[in-house]
């Protein structure tokens, strides 16, 4: 049985502020009644508006819900609520689910076998069977693949021709056909990195470097697809990933596991719109190497919640392929989680040269986690560009990039030299958490 | 993070490359090769016989030795650290719930917030560290016209701490919330009126006798009349006897509103020689008569006297009203109530139970309830009490004790719950509002009742209601339970329902409020 979740866990499944606020008073009501817990499941009936009390379940395994009101967020409020109360205790344990409960995860799990001996039968068939139609699929997705990046290429090398002068006021018009082709050809990446040069061109003063610079490295992307074949395998991979191939969890699972002491130190969704994008920076103990977990969600869909920053979880990384080695998977866990490692920075020479080494290795590299020590947050003087730098003990300073998050540090390290967790992109240090005693703060 | 190829002459740039890829290479033709440094050699040996070709492998060259080669910034000296803290933070669980309360926008989040940063600013408690920007930015928050909220400032000044003001002085817009301490300078030289009025409020909130200095210190020729007005109007917070003489010389003042504010608050001190002069106006103006086997009050009017000093004080009569009838209401407003017992022979009961001729009694009653409310005459509130409407319920009750003033409301709390209606909610809000938290049980009880029967559909009203009962009743975890069982029996489709189970949980968020506060 999974171990039994914190209330701030609990509240962390919420899609907003207010259904947290609303889990949080629903769970203290006297409104709930018939609420239990068995191993991996949570039940109970709250009283609402209508007649009837809603039924709600939690399958804590993945997590999935199911309640029986009219709300369309997910997880509803009274999901959260039942979570929150199991996870202040106040919720019998049982040895087995009650009736309802346990009628709906019998349904879950006969759809579930259903479509995982749909799967295998597939599997089967195409192992079975001659390996050539599965071969050629293959073939074929590379093809269009190929000639997605040749026409994207030439795309490219039209605009620098006729020049981009208008690029700023051309708006998403310019770049939405070439990427829809793009995902038509396969290629999510390359049209995700093409629907970015229209932001790009409308960010403002300053447009037409920062364009000319993404435009090159796009283009860098297709010379490097191009000569797929002769790039050594790491660089390979990465260029693969950054055209759009998918690379099963079930592949990297299979790779070699690293097992260390993982501390959690940072956590920061992002969405475009469609999909959200959970990204989590951990680091090994013993290893001192950086990682990155990454989990997606669609609507409908939770965020991954077990990897919570300031605690350490000693488990199996499997890592993605790629000439840097940062994006991984979490395998097994060997344990709870426990609190985290003592956790040192690093001047700011170190991380540019750690930055070099990244750029080196994968040139398009734009986020790079990083731990800087004993470094202070201050306001660049007057005649520098404005905004705030952070620097560190030997006088070396870079840019810190302008964020909310900015205040939380300065007030948690109050003028004192703090441990900061960031990423570096080129435009200077993103503040993700400061360790001002020890004590994690997720900015 | 990068400092950038400089352009000379003949050599090329990437200011160049830039320009180039703007007007386009069949337009601006530019050669890598003229690059400088590996780049330009690098660039040289590009197989790609394509112009623009040539150019996005060049700017991809520059652009990654641009990000990779960049050095790092010159530091300046960091500025002073926080000095350290002299209290504690708050518990976690308080930290939590701060940001829980920061973080929600319905009334009734403002001020539960109220409530937490006063007790945490009783308990001697500072605000958790990282919860100090959102709490700058939300006691920052202009009002509807801009202005500065003052009161929320003042809130949020003692939880700060020293890390607070530190860090306050970052931002300029949350300047407003560290401010200024109170300098013993003059008023004319400081600031915009309403400064002043803060200043001159803030000092008298500390030292009484320093605020008189002050104001008599204050040249009449920088401060403009109407401010005077302001300024004496902040004597009245902490009014007392020690104020009486100054109050006097403000009589004399060449300003009609100062003069009327100075004569406001001299009739907050029945002991002073304005009140004096003023009962020996009156009394000999009124006596009770027998007429027709009932005793009557009869009034007689005064002579106007232009020579009078006291009558300088009045404002002017509204149209309709005689001069000497003002003269005599505003004397009777100014007698101390106790003088009219002496000289009538008659409790208060009993005066103001009689009949007055001339049809002065809604007049003279008005006056006697201002004078009441004054002099904080509890007898005499409670006579009035027996026949008031609710507008002057509401004016009298802050007079009498806090238990008589529950139980007054409680009687009144159930009467109203008899009626229902718009009327009638407005006036249960407005009662409500005289009793301060805790409620006495003789109150809750009667809160409890009416929230179990009122049946009214004006929502609005309700809710303004609701909020006060909200934040005022015990927090203890009998009175949470009936106030859930009240709501819970209600029907599915009564609007009151989740209207009075919101009440439940917010007497729940207040009691466990209390406790992380602890």
């Amino acid at each position: 049985m999974p171990p039994r979740w914190t209330v701030e866990q609990a509240l962390a499944l919420a899609p907003d502020a207010s259904s947290a606020a609303a889990g949080r008073r629903l769970a203290a009501s006297g409104s709930w009644t018939a609420a239990g817990a068995a191993p991996g499941v949570v039940w109970g009936s709250c009283a609402g508006s209508g007649k009837v009390p809603y039924q709600t379940v939690v399958d804590l395994t993945e997590p999935a819900f199911s309640c029986s009101c009219p709300s369309r967020k997910f997880p509803c409020k009274h999901a959260l609520a039942l979570l929150v109360r199991w996870a202040g205790g106040e919720v019998a344990e049982h040895d087995e689910p009650a009736d309802a409960a346990a009628a709906w995860l019998e349904a879950r799990a006969a759809r579930a076998a259903r479509s995982a001996e749909r799967a295998e039968a597939r599997a089967e068939r195409t192992t079975t069977t001659d390996p050539r139609p599965a071969e050629r699929r293959a073939e074929q997705r590379e093809q269009r693949v190929s000639a997605g990046v040749a026409e994207l290429d030439r795309w490219l090398r039209d605009q620098v021709r006729t020049g981009v002068a208008s690029a700023d006021t051309a708006g998403y018009a310019l770049t939405d056909p070439v990427a829809a082709r793009l995902v038509d050809a396969q290629a999510p990446g390359l049209a995700g990195a093409v629907r970015r040069l229209a932001s790009v061109a409308a960010s403002g003063e300053g447009w037409p470097g920062r364009l000319l610079e993404e435009l090159a490295l796009v283009h860098l992307l297709t010379t490097a697809h191009r000569r797929l074949a002769e790039l050594p395998a790491d660089l390979a991979a990465t260029v693969r990933t950054r055209v759009g191939a998918t690379v099963r969890t079930e592949d990297v699972l299979a790779g070699p596991p690293v097992r260390d002491r993982w501390d959690v130190l940072a956590l920061r969704d992002s969405s475009d719109g469609r999909l959200t994008t959970r990204r989590v920076h951990v680091r090994g103990a013993a290893t001192g190497r950086d990682a990155l977990v990454l989990s997606f969600a669609g609507p409908g869909h939770v965020l991954d919640v077990s990897l919570v920053p300031g605690t350490a979880l000693d488990a199996d990384l499997h890592f993605h392929p790629g000439a840097l080695g940062l994006r991984a998977v979490v395998g097994a866990r060997h344990g709870e989680p426990c609190p985290l490692s003592a956790v040192t920075g690093v001047p700011v020479r170190h991380v540019l040269a750690a930055w070099a080494r990244a750029l080196a290795a994968d040139p398009w590299t734009s986020d790079l986690p990083v731990v800087l020590g004993d470094v202070h947050v201050l306001p660049a003087p007057d005649g520098a560009p404005a905004g705030w730098l952070v620097a560190d003990t030997a006088g070396d300073a870079l840019p810190l990039v302008a964020a909310p998050g900015l205040w939380t540090v300065l007030a948690v390290s109050g003028g004192r030299p703090v441990t900061l967790v960031g990423a570096l992109t080129p435009g200077g240090v993103r503040a993700e958490a400061v360790l001002p005693d020890g004590a994690l703060v997720v900015v | 993070m990068s400092t950038g190829v400089p352009a000379a002459r003949r050599v090329l740039g990437w200011d160049d490359l830039v320009t180039a890829a703007l007007l386009g290479v069949a337009r601006r033709p530019v050669d890598p090769a003229a690059l400088p440094g590996e780049v330009g050699r690098l660039a040289g040996t590009l197989p790609d016989a394509d112009a623009p070709g040539r150019l996005l492998d060049a700017a991809a060259l520059l652009t990654t030795l641009r990000r990779a080669g960049g050095g790092p910034l010159l530091a300046p000296p960091p500025g002073p650290a926080a000095p350290p803290e002299a209290a504690s933070p708050v518990s976690a669980a308080g930290g939590a719930r701060l940001a829980a309360l920061l973080a929600r926008t319905d009334p009734l989040a403002e001020r539960l917030l109220d409530e937490w940063l006063a007790l945490a600013a009783g308990r001697g408690l500072l605000v958790p560290p990282a919860q100090l920007p959102r709490l700058l930015d939300w006691a920052s928050a202009r009002g509807e016209r801009g202005e500065v909220r003052r009161d929320r400032a003042e809130r949020v000044a003692p939880v700060l701490g020293e890390r607070g003001r530190w860090l306050a002085r970052h931002r300029t817009d949350w300047a407003p919330t560290v401010a200024p301490a109170p300098e013993p300078g003059d008023l004319g030289t400081y600031g915009t009126a309403a400064e002043r009025r803060d200043h001159l409020l803030a000092v008298r909130r500390r030292d009484p006798a320093a605020a008189r200095d002050l104001l008599l210190a204050a040249d009449p020729s920088t401060l403009r009349g109407e401010e005077r007005a302001q300024l004496y109007g902040v004597l009245a917070d902490g009014l007392g006897p020690a104020d009486e003489e100054l109050l006097e010389r403000a009589l004399d003042d060449s300003r009609q509103d100062v003069r009327t504010a100075a004569a406001a608050m001299l009739r907050r001190l029945p002991g002073s020689e304005f009140a004096s002069r003023a009962a020996a106006r009156a009394v000999p103006l009124v006596r009770v008569e027998r007429r027709r086997l009932r005793r009557v009050l009869v009034v007689d009017l005064p002579e106007v006297d232009p020579a009078q000093r006291d009558d300088r004080a009045l404002p002017a009569a509204p149209s309709g009203t005689g001069a000497r009838v003002w003269l005599l209401l505003h004397l009777v407003l100014a007698t101390p109530l106790r003088t009219w017992e002496e000289a009538l022979a008659a409790t208060p009961d009993e005066l103001v139970a009689l009949p007055v001729a001339d049809d002065l009694r809604g007049r003279l009653r008005a006056r006697w309830l201002g004078a009441a409310r004054d002099q904080a005459d509890a007898a005499w509130a409670r006579a009035l009490l027996r026949d008031a409407d609710p507008g002057e319920r509401v004016a009298l009750l802050p007079v009498l004790d806090v238990q008589e003033r529950a139980e007054h409301v409680a009687a009144a709390v159930d009467a109203l719950a008899e009626q229902g209606g718009r009327a009638a909610l407005t006036h249960v809000d407005a009662l409500l509002g005289t009793c301060p938290r805790p409620w006495p049980p003789v109150l809750a009880a009667a809160v409890l009742r009416w929230l179990a029967r009122e049946r009214s559909t004006d929502t609005w009203h309700a809710d303004w209601a609701l909020r006060t009962v909200a934040m005022r009743l015990p927090t203890d975890a009998a009175t949470e339970e009936a106030v859930r069982t009240a709501g819970l029996a209600r029907g599915v489709d009564d609007p009151w329902r989740a209207r009075v189970l919101t009440v439940a949980d917010t007497l729940h968020d207040r009691r466990h409020m209390t406790e992380e506060l602890r």
